[in-house]
């Protein structure tokens, strides 16, 4: 930052000195959004939270400012973010407040370079993938430069290179890998002629990522003797993917390898990763078909060997599941496991059609949803050596074989009926099968088996104002048992929303856990800006986003939300 | 065409970087000390701890391997914290938690149990590191000339079970900052039950004679010490004088006195010296 500012100013400054200032100030655009989320923490005995839990630390809130200036073919911008301190559940790395994010942005003719902070993917990103997920408190931009040139119609390219963001930390003296790749994708229907009108259109495309670490002695002590590890400096991973669509049809399939990259995600072992996910889908009107497979080996990759929390990743293993949204459901999300997955997932969308007997007046909708997910098979390199051990290839892996456990498992089912302009309905019954010792690291705790009804019903009583109820039951004998919520959402539309509602974990072994977490909340709209005031009870969980999860604390307060964009 | 096969050519040879290991992954390396009476940095590893916590067994064998390479340079310290740690059913009755190990762990906020602190001192952005970390960041701190020297003198009577302490501090350099020295009171080979995850290294789920050690039983002057001294010159030695009873459940011959001269601000460990009770 130190360095940047003094360029900032001395650009701004030639920019604006001369008749080019008028240019820049009037042909300007200026875009920007801006969150706050602020949380006073209440003391709860039966949630345990004491005063000595919240150590002084009553109010706690996440912010950002993202400033956006365009003109023309330029672009620059930056986000301020503040975590002071950090709301309970995000990383405590995260305390303190500054500017994370910036970068600028020029496009000519075919090419475009970018320099500062930027965010990639490559593919479906198994390889390479840098995004920021606000819900999760994840962001690992890539500062450095990109550069994405089209030399010839439909050819993309992109190269990259730099650091990861890690929370404040400034990178320096190698505490973490530079990270380096590039993409190339071809578009055969747009390159050659001959295709232009072809039914079938096809899209090829590659990826190579190389990260450099400085890597340190690292040593294992076994059976008295002291050894050192053998480690590279640079971590090589490539990919190769298709999509093919024809008419209604699409498949998008990609495969990605990676080189021995011991780490601590690992337990240093020396085997080679790979990961396959392939989707085949249909999709005509009123009617989606998809039916997805994918394979995970020892996929870990990040930009630093011995990290071990949810930073630094430089690929990201789309999970095969569905998200779900009504709260129940969420008890139980999936995480990827990055050392080890497979599974299937099979999707059916259908719109019964409008004015059919089953469709009614307006349609129907159904949809289908079931997933499936192992731990791959994992067999010992050598006799007597065990699966994962430390400082050995780890273990041998038969492609197509399922191994042992099953991971998660969910079979999902959702209707959703509008009766006629007041009344519609959405009737959902969701099945999961939840490995918590794995997912969660609950050692020794059974696999969680749980079904879940939903019914969410909505009455309009005038165009603006709609009572909105939802009803939802969770039968599971395991882990803390059955719970039953119900909701009450009375919204005047546009701008004003008031809800009640009350999770009540009935069922759990521990008499003294039988609790209420219950909660009341409004919310105020206006144009692009919206308040949001709650007071009540939240749960202990995980909380998962596109298979990425951070633990969420139980917590007892007021959250004040405000979000606006210009 | 050719021109993207030229930028494509280019690129992969600029990125092109890749190290495939062959076997032997892991080389035979002899270990090291320093030369005995030399005055050296010794680095403090913290661990927080518990007994209802299956990863810590594997984490306390990694502190113990790090022992074995980094030999007297390295000072373990256990310290029992966080709801991991907390009594429940038998086997897991014992409470080895205390006022000061509960104030840093609230202090240090781990994100969970198996932690730990190397010299309390940030490696790459943390202070509370994940086992994988240890490793490195004692790297970074052992080879660094010391900026003090601890000499540790005790006086144990057996029948009243007093225990006499005198710390002496000698500062090695010319120093700008204000220190504190903190001693604790540690007790090795307790054996009482710990969950545990990893066959490989002792009984799962309940590893019952599991043995504790270098586990913190008291402070003799607060979490953080006392102070000593500001902006010592080199040369500068400071002297405190500790006593204390040990409590009837210690056992004298497993108990050790752990020194620690820190910042008085930061906290961050200047050098830390142990010895034993008897």
């Amino acid at each position: 930052m130190k360095n940047l500012i003094p360029v900032l100013i001395t650009g701004l400054t030639l920019i604006f000195s001369g008749a080019q200032a008028q240019n820049f100030v009037n042909n300007g655009k200026v875009t920007g959004s801006f969150q706050f989320d602020g949380q006073y923490y209440m003391e709860d005995d039966k949630l345990g939270i004491t005063d000595s839990t919240l150590d002084g630390k009553l109010f706690r809130m996440n912010g950002f400012g993202n400033i956006i200036y365009t003109n023309g073919n330029f672009r620059a911008g930056f986000r301020y973010e503040a975590y002071l301190p950090p709301i309970a559940g995000y990383n405590a790395k995260y305390e303190g407040h500054g500017i994370p994010y910036y970068f600028a942005e020029y496009q000519f003719k075919n090419i475009q370079i970018t320099v500062g902070n930027f965010y990639e993917q490559f593919g479906n990103g198994l390889v390479l993938r840098s995004y920021e997920e606000w819900t999760l408190g994840y962001d690992n931009s890539i500062r450095g430069a990109r550069v994405k040139i089209q030399p010839y119609k439909g050819i993309a390219l992109k190269g990259l290179i730099g650091t990861q963001r890690y929370y404040w930390e400034p990178y320096a003296n190698g505490n973490r890998g530079i990270v380096k790749g590039i993409d190339a994708e071809f578009y055969l229907n747009d390159m050659f002629n001959g295709m232009a009108d072809a039914k079938t259109k096809i899209i090829l495309g590659g990826s190579f990522v190389s990260n450099y670490e400085k890597v340190k002695d690292k040593t294992l002590v076994r059976d008295t003797v002291i050894y050192k590890y053998v480690l590279p400096s640079n971590v090589a991973a490539y990919a190769g993917r298709l999509q093919l669509i024809y008419g209604g049809f699409q498949f998008n399939g990609e495969y990605a390898y990676k080189i021995n990259n011991p780490s601590a995600m690992n337990n240093y072992i020396y085997k080679n990763g790979e990961s396959l996910l392939a989707t085949l889908s249909y999709s005509r009107k009123g009617l989606g078909i998809s039916l997805s497979g994918k394979r995970i080996d020892n996929m870990s990759y990040k930009s630093r060997s011995s990290e071990l929390g949810e930073a630094l990743d430089i690929n990201y293993l789309p999970p095969l599941t569905n998200p779900q949204f009504y709260s129940l459901a969420t008890i139980y999300p999936y995480a990827t496991q990055p050392n080890g997955e497979i599974g299937i997932q099979a999707k059916v969308n259908y719109t019964i059609p409008k004015r059919s007997k089953l469709g009614g007046k307006y349609g129907t909708r159904i949809e289908l949803n079931y997933s499936n997910i192992f731990n791959i098979d994992k067999q010992p390199v050598a006799e007597g050596i065990p699966v994962d051990s430390t400082g050995t290839l780890g273990y041998k892996s038969d492609f197509f074989a399922i191994g042992q456990p099953k991971y998660f498992e969910s079979f999902d089912v959702l209707l959703n009926k509008k009766f006629n302009s007041k009344f519609k309905m959405i009737l959902s019954y969701v099945y999961q099968a939840y490995n918590i010792d794995v997912i969660e690291g609950h050692t020794g705790e059974p696999m969680v088996y749980a079904n879940i009804a939903i019914a969410d019903l909505t009455y309009k009583f005038t165009p603006t104002k709609s009572l909105r109820m939802e009803v939802q039951h969770l039968f599971t004998e395991q882990d803390r048992g059955d719970w039953a919520m119900a909701l009450l959402e009375f919204n005047i539309a546009p701008k004003w929303f008031f809800t009640v509602f009350d999770e009540y974990n009935y069922g759990n072994p521990d008499k003294d856990m039988q609790l209420h977490y219950y909660s009341a909340a409004m919310a105020f709209v206006q144009g692009t800006s919206r308040i949001a005031l709650s007071y009540g009870r939240q749960r202990e969980g995980l909380l998962c986003v596109g298979g990425v999860c951070r633990a969420v604390p139980a917590a007892n307060g007021v959250t004040l939300t405000i979000s606006s964009s210009f | 065409m050719k021109k993207t096969i030229y930028i494509l050519a280019i690129m992969g040879l600029l990125f092109g970087a890749c190290d495939k290991i062959e076997e032997p992954y892991l080389v035979e390396t002899g270990g090291s000390g320093p030369v005995p009476g030399e005055k050296v940095r010794k680095v403090l590893l913290e661990e927080f701890t518990g007994h209802i916590c299956v990863n810590c067994p594997e984490a306390t064998k990694l502190a113990n391997d790090l022992k074995q390479v980094f030999g007297e340079q390295l000072v373990l310290l256990t310290i029992h914290a966080g709801d991991l740690a907390i009594p429940d059913d038998a086997p897991y009755t014992a409470d080895y938690r205390t006022p000061t190990g509960t104030s840093m762990f609230n202090f240090y906020e781990p994100a969970g149990v198996p932690m730990g602190m190397v010299n309390r001192s940030p490696y790459q952005g943390s202070t509370v590191l994940f086992k994988d970390s240890w490793e490195p960041a004692i790297q970074d701190l052992v080879d660094l000339p010391p900026d003090a020297f601890i000499e540790i003198e005790t006086v144990y009577n057996d029948g009243s079970r007093k225990l006499d302490i005198h710390v002496h501090t000698e500062f090695l350099r010319d120093l700008d900052r204000t220190y504190n020295l903190s001693v604790f009171i540690i007790e090795s080979g307790i054996v009482s039950a710990q969950k545990n995850d990893e066959a490989s290294i002792g009984p799962k789920p309940d590893w019952l004679d599991y043995e504790h050690n270098h586990m913190l039983r008291k402070s003799l002057n607060g979490t953080w010490g006392d102070f000593i001294a500001d902006q010592p010159a080199s040369g500068t030695i400071m002297s405190k004088d500790y006593s204390i009873t040990l409590d009837a459940e210690w056992v004298a011959g497993q108990c050790g006195i752990i020194a620690i001269v820190l910042d008085s601000e930061t906290f961050e460990i200047l050098q830390v010296e142990e010895v034993h009770v008897q």
